[in-house]
């Protein structure tokens, strides 16, 4: 039969044995890895080291064209659109016509952007003869090019292109557009 | 009291060891968790490459998904219709094969899926999708920008044969539909 003291001895020993078998247990379970978020929070902007700015934009060729005579449809395309900021990085281009945003192309970790005639494709109205000024031709319409670059400068082109002229034909009822 | 000591330590014991180990079962990385090994960020883009737990190369050898100019083109202004599009997209995973790339619009899921066959890098031109993922437009101010209309967000993951992975997460905003 054991002792009273010797009990006593024995159950301090196992109490201390638990404590330093969670102490241990906790000082090795490695760290919880956290799995990044599906959607990117809002970051700052990027510094830039230093900042010359941004070219202006080539944006050669601003045509009007006329696929499909009958419709009063008009596409507005140039043959590409290309924007530099190196060493900084490309935020946005944005094409505006007739005052109204109709692209918007954002830049991903590039220093410049380049955008094919594929993906310049602009639905405007053709207008009858003589509505922009110009016997023979359609309206004209205004555009605006502008780009961005992580350093804030900024670039602009201004324009304008005059569309053939074409009206849409109706059977019944003519409507002239 | 004599007799409340053994029971009272034998308890005061097993909660200990439950104690410790639930913390080793808290600090076990999941089977199926994933460890990023290179990120980069840029006025609200991410990308990033990851790799399986337990796996650590030297040097990842999947790169970082190129996907330059996210377009968002309004090619009608008297329809609520945008388009969004990528210039290209292309990853490389030398000498290791590509064996997909996703396209992940948020608002949608997924709306694109490319397998890779026996290649090492993948390629996808805008002319593969001319017209872009048609969209709603949305109403001037909708996605947070007062000039502008809708936002949407969108992920970009490629996966190779060694496990590695890549992924883009970025956003993109679209012109204004106004009646």
């Amino acid at each position: 039969m054991m002792s009273r003291y010797f009990r006593y001895g024995l159950l301090c020993l196992v109490i201390l044995a638990g404590l330093l078998l969670a102490w241990g247990m906790v000082q090795a379970a490695p760290g919880y890895q956290a799995v990044p978020p599906a959607t990117p929070t809002h970051l700052p902007d990027q510094p830039a080291s230093y900042s010359p700015e941004v070219s202006t934009i080539d944006s050669p060729a601003p045509t009007c064209e006329l696929p499909q005579p009958g419709t009063g449809d008009c596409y507005l395309t140039w043959s590409y659109l290309y924007a530099d900021a190196d060493p900084n990085y490309m935020i946005t281009m944005t094409v505006s016509i007739d005052d109204q945003p109709r692209a918007r192309y954002h830049g991903f970790f590039q220093t410049y952007m380049y955008i094919p005639t594929e993906m310049l494709a602009f639905r405007v109205s053709c207008g009858s003869s003589g509505s922009g000024g110009l016997q023979d031709f359609g309206r004209s319409h205004s555009y605006t090019l502008r780009a961005r670059d992580s350093a804030g400068s900024k670039t602009a082109n201004y324009g304008t292109v005059i569309c053939p002229a074409d009206t849409l034909h109706m059977c019944l009822p003519m409507v002239w557009k | 009291m004599r007799k409340l000591l053994i029971p009272f330590g034998s308890a005061l014991l097993l909660l200990l060891v439950t104690f410790s180990a639930l913390q080793v079962a808290r600090g076990q990385v999941p089977l199926n968790s994933e460890v990023v090994l290179n990120s980069e960020t840029q006025d609200g883009n991410i990308r990033q490459v990851s790799a399986p737990s337990g796996v650590s190369p030297d040097q990842p050898e999947i790169s970082f998904i190129d996907s330059p100019t996210v377009a968002c083109v309004q090619p009608d202004s008297a329809k609520n219709e945008c388009f969004l599009n990528w210039y290209y997209l292309s990853v490389d995973a030398n000498p290791s094969y590509i064996i997909t790339m996703t396209v992940n619009l948020i608002d949608f899921g997924y709306v694109a899926r490319y397998h890779g066959f026996f290649q090492t890098s993948i390629y996808v031109p805008h002319s593969m999708n001319p017209q872009g993922y048609k969209v709603a437009c949305g109403t001037l101010g909708e996605g947070g920008d007062p000039m502008w209309g809708k936002a949407y967000s969108y992920i970009i993951r490629a996966r190779a044969s060694d496990g590695l992975k890549s992924a883009n997460y970025g956003s993109a905003y679209c012109p204004p539909y106004t009646p």
